[in-house]
């Protein structure tokens, strides 16, 4: 029985793809920045307490931590259709948050929540259809 | 699209980030949730377009050599995939080949692809114990993303399929006679179907007149050209159909493996069908285990029909031995003489008031009659034909495979069937010569084809009906010269 196999050390398998180099660094680059994002979110809180007025360097905290985000996204998947939906719902949920952050913190919570939940969610359906992969339940008939 | 572990992982990290919010009512951290849902966001929408892609520039070929087998044969399998330009994604193939065969693991039937790689097969060996037809499921196509946030399965079609055939006798093995003369009943099938020649409507080809013919026949605008009598053919009027009743009750697992009766059936049917495949007639099968009919393929000419027919026969097993009737018991060669079903249940109710002496002495004889009809209401072969034959409407050739078994209950559906066909066509394997491996008690073996031949040729007297034995030849042939050697 004769098959080939796939080795990932085989040193031909690299012609051309500066894409392996993402595949198989990427999701270790992917989890320091995403760690990164998620201390440097924490890192702010701590460095401006609540009733802190830096208003302009809390902004460029964040919109530090957000570009950084967005241009991970760009070097990883390359697509800049990806990059221009990404920014725009991350305007969208930025838009709803700041409409919503006056009030309960938990209000606030559950919009921006559910909101992302239902980005997630409508897109993994989109995916379905799209793909022809919805599962039809069995006729009755 | 289905959710990794680190897709979970991912998630948790925005929902503890908008729970330390509302526990420290500190909104700001809230940005934190956004940021890491519109990355998964991001990665998901990448996903997506990359699969789109992928789906339409994959090429999966599946190629299975030889397709067509006899059980307990190797096919190789080649799996082959390709993909332009390569996708971004990780790929794993999987070739699903069919529950019934065997002989490959899941690491052989695998191809897996690193994002970048445009092509890649895999070969591998099955082996096919059960007959019948089978069709590949479409390979199963694992798609990760390189993040390993995200894993989908497509389906690409690509799903050749194999036919196994059980090991039948071959054409040397098998003898079709009368009483020991070889026999063509093809032949006869052959020129059954062409005396139909001229009853259609469609033009076929034009032969020669050959006198004994009718007159009418002649094409005289043909004859007048060509200066010689000419008869029009026309093609075979299309009522004209072709009905297979094969017996596959418990009875005809008899013989060796790949040698039984219902291998010598099967053979003999699928010289039919070859036939009526050439002349595109319209052919049926109907095949009968010891529980009743099995399959039910009413006449019809078409390569979907064919196909189908010639499936079916291969598929049939034998009706397991446990579920065998009490009712088809073997009859003795005595049973010769038994009346007609009617005429038994007439005479036995006529004498049922009978107190005279030639009533009260007959009464028993007509009394076992109704044991007699008892078992043949209850015979799937009788009641197949009485239930299924007669509601074909056109003219029928009907070809009976069976064996001499249930000799009471195969002449009752032999006469049966001639009464709603325009010929009846029996092929019967004789017992004797299938009993045991090896020919022990060639005398009484002899004496046993002897009362066989007697039931074939009772049934051949039957109107409009021929009747055959289909049997090993080279047992024939043994049993014939070790008796005659004897004689001598």
């Amino acid at each position: 029985m004769k098959r080939s196999q796939w080795n990932p050390l085989r040193p031909d398998r690299k012609e051309d793809h500066s894409g392996d180099y993402r595949s198989n660094n990427g999701s270790f680059g992917a989890t320091v920045v995403l760690a990164a994002f998620a201390i440097g979110q924490i890192t702010i809180i701590a460095f401006f307490p609540a009733t802190s007025n830096s208003i302009d360097q809390l902004a460029f905290g964040e919109l530090g931590l957000l570009v950084m985000l967005l241009g991970f996204i760009y070097y990883l998947t390359e697509s800049i259709k990806t990059c221009g939906v990404a920014t725009t719902s991350l305007l969208v949920l930025l838009g709803l948050f700041w409409l919503t952050r006056s009030g309960d913190t938990w209000l606030t919570a559950i919009v921006v929540v559910g909101s992302i939940g239902l980005l997630l969610y409508g897109t993994h359906r989109y995916e379905l259809v799209k793909l022809d992969l919805v599962e039809h339940p069995p006729s009755r008939r | 699209m289905n959710g990794t572990h680190r897709f979970w992982i991912i998630v948790a990290v925005g929902m503890f980030l908008a729970v330390v919010s509302v526990l420290l009512a500190r909104p700001l951290l809230l940005i934190g949730t956004i940021g890491i849902g519109i990355w998964l966001f991001a990665q998901q929408h990448w996903f997506i377009n990359s699969l789109m892609e992928t789906r339409d520039n994959l090429q999966i070929d599946q190629t299975v050599s030889p397709d067509r087998i006899l059980t307990d044969e190797a096919t190789e399998v080649r799996l082959t995939v390709a993909q332009s330009p390569p996708s971004a994604l990780n790929l794993t193939v999987e070739a699903e080949p069919p529950a019934a065969s065997t002989g490959s693991t899941g690491s052989d039937r695998t191809i897996q692809f690193a994002r970048g790689e445009a092509e890649d097969e895999t070969t591998f060996t099955l082996t096919w114990p059960v007959a019948g037809s089978f069709e590949f499921n479409s390979p199963t196509v694992t798609v990760t993303d390189p993040q390993g946030l995200f894993h989908e399965q497509l389906s690409v079609d690509s799903t050749p399929s194999v036919v196994v055939e059980s090991r039948t006798p071959s054409g040397t093995d098998l003898y079709v006679g009368e009483g020991g003369t070889r026999a063509d009943p093809g032949f006869q099938y052959g020129e059954q179907l062409s005396q139909q020649a001229g009853s259609g409507i469609e033009p076929l080809d034009i032969r020669e007149y050959s006198p004994p013919e009718e007159a009418r026949r002649i094409d005289w605008k043909v004859s007048a050209r060509l200066q010689k009598l000419y008869v029009r053919k026309y093609a075979i009027e299309r009522g004209q159909e072709t009905v297979l009743i094969v017996d596959h009750g418990a009875t005809m697992r008899g013989g060796a493996e790949g040698e039984a009766k219902l291998d010598y059936a099967r053979a003999i049917a699928a010289g039919i069908l070859n036939i009526a495949m050439d002349l595109n007639t319209p052919v049926g099968l109907y095949t009968v285990g010891d529980e009743g009919i099995s399959n039910r393929l009413t006449p019809h000419s078409s390569e979907t029909q064919f196909r189908a027919i010639h499936t079916r026969l291969f598929e049939l097993q034998p009706t397991d031995q446990g579920e065998l009737q009490q009712d088809k018991t073997v009859d003795t060669p005595s049973t010769s003489s038994v009346v007609a079903p009617a005429f038994a249940n007439q005479a036995a109710a006529h004498l049922q008031n009978d107190d005279t002496a030639f009533g009260t002495q007959l009464q028993p004889f007509f009394r076992n009659s109704r044991t007699y009809i008892q078992r043949i209401r209850g015979d799937p072969l009788v009641e197949t034909i009485r239930t299924y034959l007669k509601r074909l409407r056109a003219t029928k050739l009907t070809f009976i495979i069976t064996d001499d078994t249930a000799r009471v209950q195969t002449r009752e559906a032999v006469k049966l069937a001639s009464r709603h066909s325009e010929h009846v066509f029996v092929f019967l394997t004789p017992t004797p010569l299938f009993e045991s491996h090896e020919l022990l008690d060639i005398e009484a073996t002899y004496n046993q084809y002897v009362e066989f031949e007697e039931f074939r040729r009772e049934l051949a007297t039957i109107e409009r009906v021929s009747a055959f034995e289909a049997a090993p030849r080279e047992r024939l042939e043994t049993i014939f010269s070790q008796t005659q050697g004897d004689q001598r």
